[in-house]
């Protein structure tokens, strides 16, 4: 399982570490981002910086309907304590986990500041053990 | 040292050129929803059911390419932020 806590903006926030080709690692807070349909975003000087490869550019929607163009590039994320290769967008914003790479995961968020925030892999029913029910 | 890519809009625009021409006409049919991804120098291309695949698939093929372009099969863009494409009506 995958923990987090939702900020002061309400954002649900996960820790993932990315790791580059050569070794180099980088600890990032990413914000779970449901309306994002790729993996992940990270900054430019961060893809810089651990010499992520290079995939491909692409066109991307935004929020008030423009497109634009993006580089991707391919990143390595520890998900669950195993390296998993991922699809990377450049954006130069804080970073976004986005709805493919939760695909076949259950989230669970406590949107308060503070909230738990919990990534769980397969798709339980209910999602994700939550706190213990309180006795009456 | 890799090449120094040319500027983005650069590659999207003579990505969409190669794929109107040359990939569109072969493929729109019976791969939609697929992704295909294009080296604009060559024009040589590859069509596979992920991102990953078909860029993968296109290094096989020519493993120099360094300014690559991808698209989605019948879709505008490879995928969205925070809000999902309108259909476009005809």
């Amino acid at each position: 399982m995958i923990e987090g806590a939702v900020n002061v903006s309400r954002e649900a926030v996960v820790p993932l570490t990315v790791t580059g080709p050569a070794g180099q690692t980088q600890a990032i807070d990413a914000v779970i981002d449901t309306g994002f349909s790729g993996f992940l975003t990270l900054p430019a000087a961060l893809v810089s910086e651990l010499h992520l490869p290079f995939v491909t550019r692409g066109r991307a929607t935004l929020a008030n309907g423009s497109e634009d163009v993006f580089d991707i590039h391919n990143a390595v994320v520890m998900w669950d304590g195993q390296p998993r290769r991922v699809l990377t967008d450049v954006a130069d914003t804080a970073p976004l986990a986005g709805m493919s790479l939760l695909d076949g995961h259950s989230l669970y968020v406590e949107v308060e500041e503070g909230g738990r925030v919990a990534i769980q892999a397969g798709l339980q029913q209910p999602p994700i053990d939550t706190k213990p029910p309180s006795s009456a | 040292m890799t090449p120094i890519r040319r500027p983005s809009k650069e590659t999207a625009r003579l990505g969409d050129e190669i794929y109107e021409r040359d990939i569109r006409p072969r493929i729109e049919a019976d791969h939609h929803g697929a992704y295909v991804a294009i080296d604009v120098d060559s024009g040589s291309w590859a069509v596979a059911d992920t991102i990953l695949a078909a860029t993968e698939r296109l290094r096989e093929q020519s493993p120099d390419v360094h300014d690559v372009w991808s698209l989605r099969v019948g879709f505008r863009a490879l995928h969205h932020f925070g809000g999902r494409p309108l259909r476009r009506t005809k």
